[in-house]
Formats: structure tokens, C-alpha cells, sequence
């Protein structure tokens, strides 16, 4: 019986803490988006591997939701807010990637300011300047900064964008919702 | 020459020196400037394939000037990196190289040029841009 309530105590304190038991179906979606955040900063610059296409705007969701399986997101997390319909003309798949991999910098960058998914968060914010839509480029030298300033405890770069995340997650909410989508959370 | 004389071609000198570059209008903000070579637009909206931030040392605007004469009636927009909403846009006429602003934003912002042309004028290729921002 002292083991029982012992146990029934363990899982307490586990679940009030947020505490992921090893093994658990939480656990393996963490080191999975790692493992996909990793390849990705392995993956060609410029989003070069990403199979060339181009398609209407009326298409490019569809096309995303395939180019999206490479690019982890926090649990909840969804691309359904993103205005491809309304933005119109033509999208290729090396800008579809990189739309999604700002998207998806964002929710982990909301994620990690909101205390979700630490570690898992912060060390996939720690890869985010190396994915392949701006390694090496102004963009990837001003998310090291964002990356920096988390790693710190916070700084100007790190607000800045938050700002403009939520702000954004604000406008996808709504557009997610007038579509009948999930909005990511 | 006199010593009065050269007393006063003295302070005329120094006022040329020092006085002058104080009246001048303080220095612009060094806004930073990016060139996009060879744009090749259509009356379907495409997206420049590199991104843009606000600058830390301009003046908070993203704007856009064609550098070669444009051939067509153009729309050049600045969209959201992360959700594609328009932040603002601007229609610029044949033969127009005149910067337009497109919108206006805190330092750090990323955005996303996208541009065609005027409906029923059809493409405009090998054309260069500038974004000052």
C-alpha cells in the first residue's frame, strides 16, 4: 500500500512538473523534431534540395503540406494560417520552404518565450540560423542574434521578433478560422 | 597685405572650415540599399526569392525603386516572411524610377518583395530593382 501511494505521488509530482516519462509518446515527438531540425541544418543552402516546382497560389498549400513534413514544429503547431490563397500569383517551392521555415522559426521561438517543450524548443532554436532558406545569409546572422539574445535571457532582437510572431500568429489565427483550419497554438 | 588684412582672411578662413560644415542638414539615415538583377515579372504576382529586414539604421521604411525605366505599369508589395500578410504596396508607372514606399516598420522586420505587372500589359523581364530599407 506504502507503494502504491508512493507511486500515485511519483505521478503527481511528474505530472505537475511536466515531466516527460522516458520512452513516452511526448518524448519520441521531441526527439524527432530535433532529429528534423538537425537534417535540415545539414540540407543543401538556399532550400536547393527541395524539388523544383512552381504552382498557383490556389495550389500552394497543398504543395506545402509536402514540404512541410521536413520542417518540425511545436506539438500543436500547424502551417494553416499562412495567406497563400490571398497573396495570389504564383509560388515556386524554394519560396514555399522558406515561408514555412520562418513560420516555423516563430512557433518555436513563441514556444520556447512561453515555457513549451524546454529543452526540445531551445535546442531547436539553436539550429534555426543554420536552416537551409538562410544559412549564411543577413537573415541567418540576424536570427543567430534572435538565438543569442534567448540563449541570454532575452535582448532587443529576441523582443523585436517576438513581436512580429505574435503579431503574425494574431493574423493567422484569424485567417486559419475564416478557412475552417486549425490554427497552429 | 596688411596685418588686419591677414587677421581677417584668417577668421574668413576658419569659418569657411568650421562654420561651413555646421550649417549643413544633418546627415540622412544610412538607410540600407539591396539590388534585385534581372526581375522578370508577369501579370501573376511572384515573390523575389531572397528575403529583407528593416534596417537598424534607416529611417523604418521599406521602399522600392525600379533602377532600369519600367517598360510596364508595375505592383510591387512587401509581404509578411512568416504568414505572407501584406504589410503595403505601391503601383508604379511606365518610365517610373522614383523610390515608393511600401511600408513602414520597426527594425529587425522581415519581409517578402513580391511584383507583377499591370493587368492586360503582359511580362517585363530582365529588369533591375532597388530596395532601400
Amino acid at each position: 500500500m506504502t507503494h502504491v501511494r508512493t507511486l500515485a505521488a511519483s505521478v503527481a509530482i511528474v505530472a505537475a512538473l511536466g515531466v516527460t516519462a522516458p520512452g513516452s509518446a511526448q518524448e519520441a515527438g521531441d526527439d524527432e523534431s530535433v532529429t528534423r531540425s538537425a537534417e535540415l541544418v545539414v540540407a543543401p543552402a538556399g532550400n536547393a534540395a527541395v524539388a523544383p516546382r512552381e504552382v498557383l497560389a490556389q495550389s500552394a498549400r497543398g504543395l506545402a503540406d509536402d514540404i512541410a513534413t521536413a520542417i518540425p514544429l511545436p506539438r500543436g503547431g500547424t502551417y494553416s494560417g499562412i495567406r497563400w490563397e490571398q497573396a495570389g500569383g504564383t509560388f515556386t517551392s524554394a519560396e514555399i520552404a522558406l515561408v514555412l521555415q520562418h513560420n516555423a522559426a516563430c512557433q518555436w521561438l513563441r514556444a520556447s518565450r512561453d515555457g513549451r517543450e524546454t529543452p526540445t524548443s531551445a535546442r531547436v532554436l539553436e539550429d534555426v540560423p543554420s536552416w537551409p532558406a538562410w544559412r549564411g545569409s543577413e537573415t541567418g546572422t540576424a536570427l543567430a542574434q534572435v538565438v543569442a539574445d534567448v540563449r541570454a535571457g532575452g535582448g532587443p532582437a529576441a523582443l523585436a521578433m517576438l513581436a512580429d510572431c505574435d503579431a503574425a500568429h494574431e493574423r493567422e489565427v484569424a485567417y486559419a478560422a475564416a478557412r475552417n483550419l486549425t490554427p497552429a497554438r | 597685405m596688411d596685418r588686419r588684412t591677414v587677421r581677417a582672411c584668417l577668421r574668413a578662413l576658419s569659418c569657411a572650415t568650421i562654420c561651413v560644415p555646421l550649417a549643413l542638414p544633418a546627415a540622412a539615415a544610412a538607410q540600407v540599399t539591396t539590388d534585385l538583377v534581372n526581375w522578370n515579372l508577369t501579370e501573376s504576382t511572384s515573390t523575389w526569392p531572397s528575403d529583407f529586414h528593416i534596417s537598424s539604421s534607416g529611417d523604418g521604411w521599406a521602399a522600392f525603386r525600379w533602377i532600369d525605366s519600367p517598360a510596364k505599369t508595375t505592383v510591387i508589395s512587401g509581404n509578411s516572411c512568416a504568414d505572407l500578410a501584406l504589410y503595403g504596396q505601391a503601383v508604379i508607372g511606365v518610365g517610373n524610377t522614383a523610390y515608393h514606399n511600401l511600408f513602414h516598420a520597426n527594425p529587425g522586420q522581415c519581409f517578402l518583395v513580391r511584383g507583377r505587372t499591370s493587368i492586360g500589359s503582359g511580362s517585363m523581364v530582365n529588369h533591375d530593382g532597388r530596395v532601400r530599407r
